[in-house]
């Protein structure tokens, strides 16, 4: 008895890992998105290690060594207080890539749960969630994200919410159209019959059906996240300084523009190739994951 | 769509009663007072009534007199304040638009019609990037080769039409590359139909077959995507006029956020969303008149195709 249950386990883990492989060996022959994640990783990677890459503290002035000119120590120059901007992009970036990182799975997670409820119960409940979905639509999400920081105030964590709610409208409608697809499925019926709940429907066929889309959604996502971080940042309504955030830092150094350009070019050049990567990446898992949306 | 702009309104203003907002009295009458000024104040703003009346009120101003309320800042009406900056907002929008349709249409047919050849790699790794680069490093690097660097245009006056010029390109970088994708990605699918095997069987010219079948037929997907672009234009705009000091209306409202400006701040966002809406709508009308399929799915499916046609359509709205 326990052998067969045990065996019945592994036959199934092989073939979702079976799935899983065949995606892992398209993305690998994708060129651009190998390209994509080893930049990203590097990345991500220096960013966590911040500590040990640099040898300075993000907020230690020195204002004698101010715009200082590249070198070895200062690989993207001195800003105006004579802070390593190097140093400074590393710990930014832990800041804007776990905002970006944590808006999008929360919006990513309200999203699904709305989504595919209110396809799934419909009536009065579909009717309301996506006229409210419908409203959050129609105002662009960055203006959306902006809007809700004056309400919930700047800071790392009302960042995260407003631009989870910036984003939440898009990914809603995704999974609510998603789950509308495979609602009428034979297997969701057989599910039924086999007196599977609503909610064991729901998280059980439903959401495992619509993994494809919400993993091409996810990723697609995290760049617009970053981008949004920064933006909000740079407009003075993200994170605020002190902390140092890549949108920040690069909006202080707006004012220098004319007379040292590092404190522009290199924060923003960090900023556009993580973006790009992430771009990348995201269209790497989407041809690999479901080739049927290849755009 | 109606129902749409009520709820904006409600959304609106909900978050101008959430508990961080600073108190507008104080924002009127600045640090020091007297009780009475402070009472006065409250009271000239309606802070003093229920909840549910004031928004009423709100609600009944706008609809009938277009009424957004007065600024806290200047003391003058949003809906004056907000119109007169919209116009410039307007015109950097639609010349991103214009400049990116055509600019990004003929890449898109290009690499479609010489798929998977260097030209067609080129092209696809490049509008990549570009629908990946922030906006606001763009303009900042724009502003400093060609004003800073080659002094060839102005960084941020807008005297005359040179100063349109870099806002304009900076916000027309995403929709030539997210028009050029999708235009490659439709005429891919186009250009292997029946249709077009036969008109080119009938020897018709290649361009005929262009601009007759395919590209007529690859319509409606192009169309979608400079909707949704003239809304992320609009949603980027605080951005770009931020960078370039151009007195818009997205300027306007990053102005009026960090003023803790609550009326200009509703209002801009308002008229932000009506402006998204009609152009929605807009769309929604355009659609029938380039491909009357729609129409007819529209009148005569089952409700559930009906829902799902309407979705495919709504999710192909990428908002940023």
């Amino acid at each position: 008895m326990m052998e067969t249950t045990a065996l019945d386990r592994k036959k199934r883990l092989n073939t979702t890992s079976g799935q899983f492989r065949i995606a892992l060996r398209q993305f690998r022959r994708n060129k651009i998105a190998v390209v994509g994640i080893i930049i990203f990783l590097i990345i991500v990677l220096s960013c966590v290690f911040a500590d040990k890459i640099s040898a300075y503290d993000y907020a230690a002035q020195d204002i004698r060594n101010k715009f200082a000119p590249l070198s070895m120590e200062h690989p993207f120059g001195t800003d105006q207080f004579g802070r390593d901007v190097f140093t400074r992009m590393l710990y930014g970036g832990r800041i804007s890539l776990v905002v970006a990182f944590s808006a999008v799975l929360l919006s990513a997670a309200v999203a699904v749960l709305l989504g595919t409820t209110a396809a799934f119960f419909g009536k009065a409940y579909e009717m309301i969630v996506m006229r409210i979905i419908d409203i959050l639509q129609s105002i662009p999400g960055l203006l959306l994200a902006a809007a809700v920081s004056t309400a919930i105030g700047t800071g790392i964590q009302n960042s995260i919410i407003a631009i989870a709610i910036g984003q939440l409208a898009n990914t809603t409608r995704l999974m609510y159209s998603a789950t509308l697809t495979v609602k009428n499925q034979e297997y969701l019926e057989a599910a039924r019959a086999c007196g599977a709940s609503k909610t064991r429907i729901i998280f059980h066929h439903v959401i495992k059906n619509i993994l494809a889309p919400l993993i091409v959604q996810v990723t697609s996502r995290l760049g617009s996240g970053i981008t949004q971080i920064a933006s909000l940042s740079f407009l003075g309504l993200g994170v605020m300084p002190p902390t140092p955030e890549w949108g920040s830092i690069l909006n202080a150094g707006k004012q220098y523009m004319r007379s040292y350009w590092p404190l522009v070019t290199f924060p923003g050049l960090v900023i556009a190739l993580t973006l790009i990567s992430v771009s990348f990446i995201g269209d790497g898992i989407r041809d690999a994951v479901d080739p049927r949306l290849k755009r | 769509m109606l129902l749409v702009m009520l709820g904006v309104l409600i959304f609106i203003f909900a978050l101008s009663k959430a508990p961080n907002n600073v108190d507008p009295v104080t924002i009127i009458l600045g640090d020091t007072y007297t009780q009475e000024a402070y009472d006065e104040v409250y009271h000239e703003l309606g802070l003093d009534r229920p909840i549910l009346t004031q928004f009423l009120d709100y609600v009944w101003g706008v609809i009938t007199r277009l009424d957004l309320g007065t600024s806290y800042q200047t003391r003058k009406a949003v809906s004056t304040e907000a119109l007169a900056r919209f116009p410039i907002s307007l015109r950097i929008s639609l010349l991103a638009v214009l400049i990116s349709l055509p600019i990004g249409v003929v890449l898109g047919i290009i690499a479609a019609y010489k798929q998977y050849s260097p030209l067609d790699y080129t092209i696809t790794v490049v509008s990549m990037i570009g629908q990946a680069m922030p906006n606001f490093w763009l303009a900042i690097m724009l502003i400093m080769f060609f004003s800073l660097k080659l002094k060839l245009l102005p960084a941020s006056e807008l005297n005359d039409w040179r100063g349109y010029i870099l806002p304009a390109l900076t916000m027309a970088s995403t929709p030539i590359s997210t028009i050029t994708r999708m235009t490659r990605a439709t005429m891919l699918e186009v250009i292997r139909q029946d249709y077009i095997r036969t008109a080119r069987s009938k020897g018709l010219t290649e361009r005929t077959i262009l601009f007759r079948h395919a590209l007529q037929n690859a319509c409606i997907p192009i169309v979608t995507q400079v909707g949704n672009q003239i809304a992320l234009t609009v949603g980027g705009s605080a951005v770009i006029e931020n960078i370039f000091l151009i007195p818009g209306l997205g300027a306007y409202l990053i102005f009026s956020i960090n003023a803790n400006d609550t009326p200009a701040v509703q209002g801009t966002v308002l008229l932000f969303s009506a402006f998204v809406t009609v152009v929605n709508i807009t769309l929604d009308i355009l659609y029938g008149y380039i491909d009357p399929r729609i129409k007819a799915k529209y009148t005569n499916t089952s409700s559930l195709a009906k829902k799902l046609a309407k979705e495919a359509k709504k999710s192909g709205m990428e908002a940023a």
